[in-house]
């Protein structure tokens, strides 16, 4: 019951509120809303990410955390609602927030019959580089992956796919940078280095990150801010700092997060 | 400049596939075969109106005159009229269900729609390189005609531009069948269905209509010489057959054709002719009608679709 | 044996399951259906251009030279064999192509084989399972084809006849299952499904589409419409004595046509249903004395598809491992 208890307090709690410009955030959305006939995936989504920051979205499968992330991308056209990405309109500039944002799907595919450094080839030229070639390599050699460029797709492990797929998602220098459950599929060191890249790509690049996960770990290790999201509702929104503030010990908050769901159904 | 480097992504894809250089060579073949058989037949029949009229004269009978004798040199390459109907337009089909398919089977749709490009600039990207390799397809059998008709006969200047236009009509022809094998693999999921729709409806235009509007049995629509029917004489059948008429583009492709090839024989079995520029008409509506499709089938494609794709 | 059972009984309803096969089967049937109705309108219209010549030479008292049209009603049954060689074949590719493709996409064999049951089983249980769709399918052919004989001016068929459409039910549903047997065997031999998909359309394209039509490409009497011979005034005596001095270039043409399983198929088919007419006036065990050939061709084919089928399956090794 106690969990019960401070479940409830955390629910009341409004977001941390700081003096930001406007202007600093990256993602600002309002109201959002993604409805399927009766079924809400997203439920008046209100959301603000700011720049440089390492945000995790966090929830159960089925939440409405891809859903949310492909309106994000301006993949999907929300129901209803606002919001801006990267400062540009995400349903009437599209293409604007295209040019800043760089995107890893969950699971992330190729053209196989292709090799590495093809498939990276044509999506940068997609994205406006004339020549390539040189960001390529450099964009290769940041993930230390530049012996895969002449494999095909079909050669590569799942974790030199994974690069593979953050190669083509910042080879255009993005503003903020979308990852859909990035570390499924991976084994350990696999999770371990995708951290580390994550990580430095914060630092180091200055990429704003929008994760989406269902693993706590990952939030907890990774991210500088955490939202929840539960049935297309988003319960919970704070910095991680203040959340470890809080939650004193990781197994309490992990309690919280697992009995989100028993919560809702009662 | 975005459909530019998209177009060539599908090339060099298509050019990676076994099976696009499979049903590649099977037409190449055919086209070959199609002129050694018209060749050949040419010579057996001539020799066969010889003995016919060698056998009429020593029965003392009259000889009627040879229906072979000013029979028009591109006579030769009249069954190639049929291959494009046949495979030709099936194989427009294939590729442009490779093409409409390409991104989902590779699961990148994603990822492609999450760079600045435009579903127009998509779409102008694929019916580019769709038009471009059924167009390369259609040089390639203008070269093998051209150059069997040069070894097996003479050749004028006049027949290049006869040829020309053939193949012209021809690439229009089935480039139609290509947007709808696009149109098709854009909007359903399942490869198998994708595929099945534009055959049906290829089913439908070079065999049912014919039947149905012109009273000719499906296998005899293979044939270049169409058989002679009585539908005029039936009011039913010349009723049906002035609605489905506008339909049947098969038939108006085969007549385009042979009005251009300048054949014999083939113009004589509808009750209603239309001109040629009627025959043309129609079949730029054609064009017109299967681009819509495409138009449609991209506005209405799921960018969002994950990598669910069978 | 019944562990075959149930494994054709899954196959049966999941073709039910499919939208597909729903909407080529009201292809087939309504292509059956508007293809009698066209014969029947042009055997119409054959009689009445006779009653008319026949009334002006009465008129002028002369006596007809010709007999009167006569009616048999399977002779209007062309279109239907026509059908059934194109998209019968398409069906029978599709049929095959699923049963394995959703198979290796679901990884549900290693699923199947987990249980005590042999690759046999489930060769068999598929190939029984489709034969069943099959014949259902071309029994509805048979019914819509009565049913348009009825509708058209109550034809009722002889018992002769009724046999002869029996025996085109067996024949068509064995044309089909030697395709479903094919693409069976390229879907789980090949690598890629669209690979075989695309073979199988090849292999249909090549077998029958252009082989039958380059056999007719090659007829001499082909080359003028209505018949080279006819223009001549050529009788059937004449005719053969001519074509015998071409009998070199008769046989390559006969052979090329009997490269193709669908000539056999529509050889027999056109036997039975009189559409050439020297075979109305033939008893049924004379017509199959006579095609017997085609008939056992078709049958060695199934046969050696069901033995084919077997033998990949348990020869494939990635099949069961990826």
């Amino acid at each position: 019951m106690i969990e019960k208890a401070s479940m409830n307090e955390i629910m009341k709690e409004s977001p941390s509120k700081e003096e930001t410009s406007f202007s600093s955030f990256v993602v600002d959305v309002r109201n959002l809303a993604k409805r399927y006939g009766d079924f809400a995936a997203v439920n008046d989504l209100t959301l603000q990410v700011k720049k440089g920051e390492i945000f995790g979205f966090l929830g159960h499968n089925g939440a409405g955390k891809t859903t949310t992330i492909n309106m994000l991308t301006t993949l999907l056209e929300p129901s209803s609602g606002s919001g801006k990405v990267a400062g540009y309109d995400i349903i009437n500039e599209s293409l604007e927030v295209r040019r800043r944002i760089g995107y890893l799907p969950e699971n992330v595919q190729f053209y196989d019959s292709m090799t590495a450094y093809e498939n990276l080839e044509y999506f940068a030229k997609l994205s406006g580089i004339k020549k390539p070639d040189s960001q390529i390599w450099e964009v290769l050699d940041f993930l230390d992956a530049r012996s895969y460029a002449d494999k095909k797709i079909s050669a590569l492990s799942k974790g030199m796919r994974q690069r593979i797929g953050i190669a083509q998602a910042i080879i255009h220098e993005p503003e903020i940078l979308f990852l859909d459950e990035p570390t499924t599929g991976l084994d350990p060191f696999g999770v371990k280095q995708l951290r580390d890249i994550i990580l430095r790509l914060n630092s180091q690049k200055g990429i704003t990150i929008f994760m989406n996960t269902h693993l706590l770990q990952e939030v907890t290790k990774t991210c500088s801010t955490i939202g929840v999201l539960n049935h297309g509702s988003l319960i919970y929104l704070d910095s991680l700092s203040n959340t470890m503030k809080r939650f004193k010990d990781e197994g309490s908050l992990e309690d919280i997060y697992l009995n989100i769901e028993n919560n809702e159904e009662e | 400049m975005l459909s530019f480097s998209i177009a060539k992504n599908e090339i060099r894809h298509l050019l990676r596939e076994r099976t696009f250089f499979l049903i590649l060579s099977v037409f190449i073949l055919i086209t070959l075969a199609s002129t050694y058989i018209g060749w050949s037949s040419q010579h057996t029949i001539e020799s066969v109106y010889q003995e016919s009229a060698i056998l009429l004269t020593a029965a003392g009978q009259n000889v009627p005159p040879s229906p072979f004798s000013n029979l028009p040199t591109l006579d030769i390459v009249k069954n190639m009229i049929i291959y494009i109907v046949l495979i030709g337009s099936l194989l427009a089909i294939t590729v442009g269900h490779s093409i409409g398919t390409k991104d989902q089977k590779a699961g990148v749709v994603r990822i492609l729609f999450s760079k600045p490009v435009t579903k127009k600039d998509v779409l102008i990207g694929k019916v580019t390189s769709l038009m471009l390799v059924l167009f390369a397809i259609m040089i390639v059998s203008l070269g093998i005609s051209i150059a069997s008709i040069a070894m097996l006969s003479e050749i004028h200047s006049a027949m290049f531009l006869q040829l020309i236009g053939f193949y012209g009509i021809s690439f229009l022809y089935i480039l139609g069948f290509g947007l709808l094998g696009l149109a098709f693999g854009l909007m359903k999921r399942e490869s198998a269905t994708a595929l099945l729709i534009p055959v049906i409806i290829w089913i439908v235009i070079t065999f049912a209509l014919p039947e149905m509007g012109s009273a000719l049995y499906p296998t005899s629509s293979l044939n270049p010489i169409l058989p002679q029917t009585n539908i005029l004489d039936s009011p039913v059948l010349s009723t049906i057959h002035n609605i489905l008429y506008p339909f049947s583009i098969s038939e108006h492709y085969k007549l385009l054709s042979s009005a251009i090839l300048a054949l014999q024989g083939t113009e004589s079995v509808v009750s209603v002719t239309y001109s040629p520029i009627m025959n043309m008409f129609i079949l730029t509506i054609w064009l017109i009608l299967t681009l819509a499709v495409s138009i449609y089938a991209m506005s209405k494609f799921d960018i969002s679709r994950g990598d669910v794709y069978e | 044996m019944n562990n075959r059972l149930i494994i054709a009984k899954k196959e049966f309803q999941d073709i039910f399951r499919s939208k597909i096969f729903s909407t080529i089967l009201v292809l087939l049937l309504t292509l059956t259906a508007t293809s009698i109705l066209v014969s029947t309108f042009i055997f119409k219209s054959q009689v009445s251009q006779y009653e008319s010549s026949l009334a002006l030479l009465q008129s002028i008292g002369k006596m007809p030279t010709e007999a009167a049209p006569q009616l048999f009603p399977l002779n209007l049954l062309r279109g239907v064999v026509d059908y059934i060689e194109i998209i019968g074949a398409i069906i029978g590719i599709l049929l095959g192509y699923l049963s394995i493709a959703k198979e290796k996409k679901t990884k549900t064999l290693k699923l199947l084989l987990s249980r005590p049951i042999t690759k046999m089983d489930i060769t068999i249980g598929k190939i029984m399972g489709h034969f069943l769709f099959v014949s259902i399918m071309i029994l509805s052919v048979a019914a819509i084809i009565l049913a348009s004989f009825l509708a058209i001016g109550g034809i009722t068929l002889t018992t002769v006849e009724y046999y002869k459409l029996a025996i085109f039910v067996m024949l068509s549903i064995l044309y089909i299952m030697v395709f479903f047997t094919l693409s069976f065997f390229l879907s789980v031999q090949q690598k890629s499904l669209s690979n075989a998909l695309t073979i199988c359309f090849v292999i249909w394209l090549v077998f029958v589409l252009v082989l039958p039509q380059i056999g007719d490409t090659m007829d001499p009497d082909n080359q003028v419409p209505g018949g080279f011979f006819k223009s001549m005034g050529f009788d059937k005596p004449q005719e053969e004595a001519v074509m015998a001095k071409f009998s070199n270039y008769e046989t390559t043409r006969d052979h090329i046509e009997q490269l193709s399983v669908t000539k056999h198929y529509e050889r027999t088919g056109f036997a039975l249903f009189g559409i050439k007419k020297t075979y109305n006036d033939m008893m049924l065990l004379e017509i199959l004395k006579e095609k017997w050939f085609d008939i056992v061709f078709l049958f060695t084919l199934f046969i050696i598809g069901i033995f084919s089928d077997v033998y990949i399956l348990y020869k494939d090794k990635q099949f069961i491992s990826s």
